[in-house]
C-alpha cells in the first residue's frame, strides 16, 4: 500500500514508523519543518519529504501513482482538513484520515467523506473510563472495609 | 413611471467577514456604509483590542474555525460568510463549515497561494478571491491597456467577473451595448461611470472612462479581449 502522511511530530513519527515495519507498505512522510522530519533518523526507510501541506503544487509530484492511504496529522486542524480533502477529491485517495481537535468540527467534515479523530474526545473517553475505574477500586475497597 | 426611491435601494445583508487585518477592516466598513449588518471575527487579542474601540459592536474577538465561535455569533443568521484571513487552510475551512453546518448561501474566500484556486472551487467554496493574481493583473494592467482584471470567481472557477476599462483607443467609445457582438456566455453586468454604478440596457452608450464589469464563461477570454481592445 501507498501511505502519505503530512506532519511529523510526535504523532506522525509514530505512524510512519510503524506503517514502515510492513515491507509492502511504501511510506511517504511530509512536513514543512525539516528539524521535525528529523525524528524519524537514519534507519528510517520511507521517503522524505519537506514541503508546505496547503500548496497544491506539492502534491502533483508525491500524489502522481494512486495514494491509498493519506494521514494529515499536523497541529492545524484546519491544515489537516484542507490537505485530506485535496488528497480525496483532487487526488482520489482511496481513504484520507485528517486529525480534528475540535470535535465539532471533526463530525461536520466526516460528512464530506474525509475520515477524523479527535484526539479531544479520545483523551476524553480515557479519562472518563479511568475516572470510573478508580472510583469503582474505592467502592470496592470501602466495601471489603 | 414607479419613483425608485420608494423601493428599498437593496436587501439588508447579515455578512460575516473574518479576518481583522486590512482587508476585513476596509470590508467591514464599506458593508456598515451600505447599510448592511455586519460583524468582524478576529482571533488576536492585540489585533482585536486595536479595532474594538472603532467598530464596537461590529468586531468579534475569537477563533471563527471553532464551532462554538459560530454558533455565538449567530452564523445560523449569516446571508454571506467572507473568509479572509492570511491563512488559506483557514479560510477554506470557515467556508465549508458555515455552508455544511449552517448552510450559509454564499461562502467567499481570499486565497494568498494561487495554486490553491482550483481546489476551493472544487471543494465548494462560491467565489474565491485572488489577492496575488489581482495585484499582479493590477500591476501587468499599468503596461497592458484593455486589460481584463479578475474581481471574482465563480463557481467551479468557470465563470469569472472581471472588469476592464474603457480607454480612449477602445473600438467600443459611443457605441450602444446592443450594437457590440458579444461572444457567447459573455454579459455586461454593470458600468462603473465617474464611481457612479449604471445598470446597463441595450441602448446605454459606453463612454470613454468607464470601467465594465463583465461576467464570462473562462474559454470565451480571448474572444472578449479582441472585442475590447
Amino acid at each position: 500500500m501507498k501511505i502519505v502522511i503530512l506532519g511529523c511530530g510526535r504523532l506522525g513519527e509514530r505512524v510512519a514508523k510503524k506503517m514502515e515495519k510492513d515491507k509492502n507498505n511504501t511510506v511517504i512522510v511530509m512536513d514543512k519543518n525539516s528539524n521535525a522530519l528529523n525524528r524519524l533518523g537514519k534507519d528510517f526507510t520511507g521517503q522524505i519529504i519537506q514541503a508546505d501541506g496547503t500548496d497544491m503544487q506539492e502534491y502533483t509530484e508525491v500524489m502522481k501513482e494512486k495514494t491509498d492511504i493519506f494521514i494529515a496529522l499536523t497541529n492545524s486542524d484546519n491544515t489537516n482538513i484542507m490537505a485530506a480533502e485535496i488528497a480525496k477529491q483532487k487526488y482520489k485517495a482511496s481513504t484520507a484520515i485528517a486529525r480534528v481537535d475540535d470535535p465539532i468540527r471533526a463530525k461536520a467534515f466526516e460528512e464530506l467523506g474525509i475520515l477524523t479523530f479527535c484526539p479531544t474526545t479520545l483523551g476524553e473517553k480515557k479519562i472518563a473510563k479511568l475516572v470510573e475505574d478508580s472510583s469503582k477500586k474505592e467502592a470496592e475497597a470501602e466495601d471489603e472495609e | 413611471m414607479k419613483n425608485e426611491k420608494d423601493s428599498p435601494v437593496e436587501e439588508q445583508l447579515f455578512v460575516i467577514v473574518v479576518g481583522g487585518g486590512k482587508m476585513g477592516y476596509n470590508l467591514t466598513k464599506l458593508l456598515i456604509k451600505e447599510g448592511h449588518e455586519v460583524l468582524l471575527v478576529e482571533k488576536d487579542r492585540t489585533r482585536y483590542s486595536e479595532l474594538d474601540p472603532e467598530l464596537g459592536e461590529h468586531v468579534y474577538m475569537g477563533d471563527a474555525a471553532e464551532s462554538e465561535t459560530l454558533k455565538a455569533i449567530g452564523t445560523n443568521r449569516a446571508n454571506v460568510m467572507v473568509a479572509v484571513t492570511g491563512d488559506d487552510a483557514t479560510n477554506l475551512v470557515i467556508c465549508q463549515m458555515a455552508k455544511i453546518m449552517y448552510m450559509i448561501p454564499r461562502t467567499i474566500a481570499r486565497i494568498s497561494n494561487p495554486r490553491n484556486e482550483d481546489i476551493f472551487s472544487t471543494l465548494g467554496v462560491d467565489a474565491v478571491v485572488n489577492t496575488t493574481k489581482i495585484v499582479n493583473s493590477l500591476i501587468e494592467k499599468e503596461v497592458d491597456s484593455g486589460m481584463l482584471v479578475p474581481v471574482l470567481e465563480m463557481k467551479g472557477g468557470k465563470v469569472e467577473v472581471l472588469e476592464t476599462e474603457v480607454d480612449s483607443d477602445s473600438k467600443l467609445i459611443n457605441k450602444q451595448i446592443k450594437e457590440i457582438k458579444m461572444p457567447e456566455d459573455c454579459l455586461i453586468v454593470s458600468i462603473i461611470r465617474e464611481g457612479e454604478v449604471v445598470f446597463p440596457h441595450g441602448n446605454t452608450v459606453i463612454q470613454k472612462g468607464d470601467s465594465l464589469m463583465v461576467m464570462i464563461s473562462k474559454q470565451r477570454k480571448a474572444e472578449l479581449r479582441n472585442i475590447i481592445s
